[in-house]
């Protein structure tokens, strides 16, 4: 059973630069859209610091991921019954199993929310989460490969909405961002935090780690995608 | 009726090959044979020998019985059936007692000769060769560029592209397919230039085949569809020879149906489906120009008619405050609703290119101007649909009939459908929906083996050159990399430039 999970036919493995997209589109999800004001709330003009600082913690924690991919040589499941045994680690994938679980729920349930306040107040949410979730059914039956795909997809198509973000910079006052360093490390540390929850799913790296051709050159890509 | 009859029919023919003991020897054959009309038995030239001639008048050439066989029978001593084979001079003469064999040749025009009473025949070949001349390509017609396009025989579209690729790494594998239509079936390939994998796929699945009448070329894509549930068709089928030759000199397999001008090639991708091969003739930035218009028009069909009915339906603060005043007057006296209104139109133009696909040609333009001037405006002026909406809709099947491969424009009339109905029950996030839903099905796709959606994913930088937009010949050296062929140069990269004239200096 362990060997199987170590050993993914080669068809079914992805380029390692497709870890870029992976890794990349699970970040940007509908985090994206909020925390501007949660994290302006706290520390108002420094707030570009503890979005720089989240990001390099994200850094430090994936470059931790790999060090234990790398040794344990699998996924997540595999690594924990290696080293706890078969039910103290099959307990703890569990939690990870839930905590998976909660994090698609959340996903889906802001979507829908967005989808609620834009658009249609009065949308079921039964039947929309139905049509979401047979799409990603839909999409994950077909194997890793479409998941990979639709992730690249997912960011090459929008990719045209960066430019949306340059109307905003003309009415940008540039000397706000002084003075710098002005609010104390406690609120930086809260700030952060916030800051970490939308960056939040690269550690679904640690389940489809068996499914990258060359994992070991893949890490640069993970970096890269966090950035 | 008809299909009754037909069905009477299979019947009968199926229970006489079930039962091979039933012409188990030469003579009941030929007595099932004699039951036929068209079946001749000649006496011999000269009576004492016993010689008898059989044949199928409407398969054999008449003539060469009469000019090269009958003369040299009556001129010679004959006392074997060596001595026939000696005599006569036609190149392709076998002897044999193989009943599956006699009757396989029977069956494809030869004449057969035999001593009484004898079960060895001599067999020679005298095929009456009726085909169309090789004629204008109609479905793929270019201004510029080779006129030639296939005809219903298998040896002459050989032929044609035998002609253009004379070389002996170019190889023919034939088979025979159909219970009862017997139909050859080639492959061709280029040794050393296919890869071995994409070609035993297309050989395997091929001969895993189980028809009884195999009519064309079209049979075969949906019989060896990776996903015969898709409705985006997964090998492109063309009728222009110097088309195959093209694509097998990058390294794809082309199916040849005997009875069929059109060939197939696979593996393919989705662009490839949005590429003409007139792109090739022209230079590359206007072949790319047009590529990309063809592309955005393939959007643009599907899409725009979804957005109208979208739009109208729920999303009325994006459209602009100069352009209101022109929709609400050109829909003020509809009573409709958008989606029925764009169904009412939408239907009206299939039934129009169905009454007109289904007429003959004269007919059919009538009906095309009838249709579309009459109708279009007697429902704007009855208050049935708007002025808007029914440019779209015409635009929208204008931009459709773009599409280079047909197959692909009636896969775009269809699932054109589907998104108008996403779109009326969540607006713009339907349409959405409705794009993943056939992005993740594209996503999955393959043909023989091969995803289909490449060079976009997986993403393969080097085979964008001849994906939207196609790059000059000189840039263009490298054979594409999905088809994993087994020599990846087409040509050596020329690296010495041109440099320009100096004549005018002077």
């Amino acid at each position: 059973m362990r060997e199987i999970q170590r050993t993914i036919n080669n068809n079914y493995k992805i380029s390692n630069f497709l870890v870029l997209f992976l890794v990349h589109s699970i970040q940007v999800g509908v985090g994206i859209l909020g925390f501007q004001q949660t994290i302006v709330g706290i520390i108002g003009n420094d707030s570009w610091i503890s979005v720089i600082l989240a990001g390099l913690l994200v850094h430090i924690i994936i470059w931790m991921l790999y060090k234990i991919l790398k040794y344990g040589r699998g996924d997540l499941i595999t690594i924990q019954r290696d080293i706890f045994g078969k039910w103290f680690g099959g307990v703890l994938s569990f939690i990870w199993l839930i905590y998976f679980t909660l994090i698609g729920i959340a996903v889906l349930r802001t979507y829908i929310e967005i989808v609620q306040v834009w658009m249609f107040p009065n949308i079921s949410v039964t039947f929309l989460s139905f049509l979401l979730l047979s799409l990603v059914y839909y999409i994950v039956i077909g194997g890793f490969k479409a998941v990979a795909g639709i992730c690249f997809l997912g960011m090459i198509i929008p990719l045209y909405l960066i430019l949306t973000l340059i109307f905003p910079l003309n009415f940008a006052e540039f000397q706000n961002i002084l003075p710098i360093w002005n609010h104390s490390l406690k609120e930086f540390a809260i700030s952060s935090k916030h800051m970490i929850i939308s960056y939040l799913g690269f550690s679904t790296l640690l389940m489809y780690y068996p499914f990258i051709k060359q994992p070991e050159k893949s890490q640069k890509w993970a970096h890269v995608g966090t950035s | 009726m008809n299909l009754f009859n037909w069905m009477s029919k299979f019947k009968k023919s199926t229970n006489h090959t079930e039962n091979p003991e039933v012409d188990a020897t030469l003579k009941d054959l030929l007595k099932q044979m004699k039951q036929s009309q068209d079946f001749e038995t000649l006496e011999s030239p000269k009576p004492e020998k016993n010689l008898k001639i059989f044949y199928y008048h409407s398969l054999v050439d008449v003539e060469i019985l009469h000019r090269d066989i009958l003369p040299y029978l009556k001129q010679n001593e004959i006392n074997s059936l060596i001595d026939i084979k000696k005599v006569i001079p036609i190149e392709n003469i076998t002897i044999t007692n193989d009943l599956s064999k006699i009757e396989d040749q029977l069956f494809t025009g030869s004449i057969m000769i035999r001593f009484e009473e004898n079960d060895e025949v001599v067999l020679i070949r005298a095929e009456l060769k009726k085909a169309r001349d090789v004629a204008l390509p109609e479905v793929e017609f270019s201004v510029v560029g080779p006129k030639e396009s296939f005809v219903e025989s298998l040896d002459t579209n050989i032929n044609l592209v035998r002609k253009r690729l004379p070389i002996p790494e170019l190889t023919i594998q034939q088979f025979i397919v159909g219970k009862l239509s017997k139909t050859k079936v080639a492959i061709l390939s280029i040794e050393g230039i296919a890869n071995e994998e994409n070609v035993n796929t297309v050989v395997q699945r091929i001969k895993e085949i189980s028809i009884d009448n195999l009519t064309d070329s079209s049979y075969v894509t949906q019989l060896i569809a990776d996903n015969p549930n898709s409705p985006f068709p997964q090998l492109i089928d063309t009728e222009r020879p110097d088309r195959i030759s093209a694509v097998l000199t990058e390294g794809k397999v082309a199916i040849l149906v005997d009875g069929a001008p059109h060939a197939l090639i696979g593996p393919i991708t989705l662009l490839e489906f949005f590429s003409a091969f007139e792109d090739y003739f022209l230079n590359w930035i206007v072949a790319s120009f047009f590529r990309i218009i063809r592309l955005f028009a393939v959007l643009f069909s599907i899409l725009i008619t979804p957005i109208y009915v979208a739009v109208l339906t729920y999303h009325y603060e994006i459209i602009p405050k100069d352009v209101v005043s022109t929709l609400v007057t050109s829909r003020r006296e509809v009573p409709l609703p958008p989606i029925l209104e764009a169904i009412f139109l939408e239907l009206a133009i299939e039934l129009l290119r169905e009454a007109g696909a289904r007429l003959p040609t004269k007919v059919g333009q009538t009906i095309g101007i009838v249709g579309g001037i009459v109708i279009g405006t007697a429902s704007v002026q009855a208050g049935l649909t708007s002025n808007v909406l029914l440019i779209i809709v015409a635009l929208a099947a204008l931009a459709s009939f773009t599409t280079p491969v047909y197959q692909m424009g009636n896969t775009i009339r269809l699932i054109r459908f589907p998104f108008l109905f996403f779109a009326h029950i969540l607006g713009l996030l339907g349409i959405t929906i409705c794009f993943c839903y056939i992005l993740a099905h594209l996503l999955k796709l393959t043909s023989l083996g091969r995803p289909i959606l490449e060079p976009i994913y997986p993403p393969r930088i080097t085979d964008l050159k001849d994906g939207f937009i196609r790059l000059p010949f000189s840039s263009q050296s490298k054979r594409p990399v999905y088809l994993q062929s087994e020599d990846t140069m087409k040509f050596k990269e020329k690296i010495k430039k041109r440099k320009p004239s100096t004549e005018l200096d002077g």
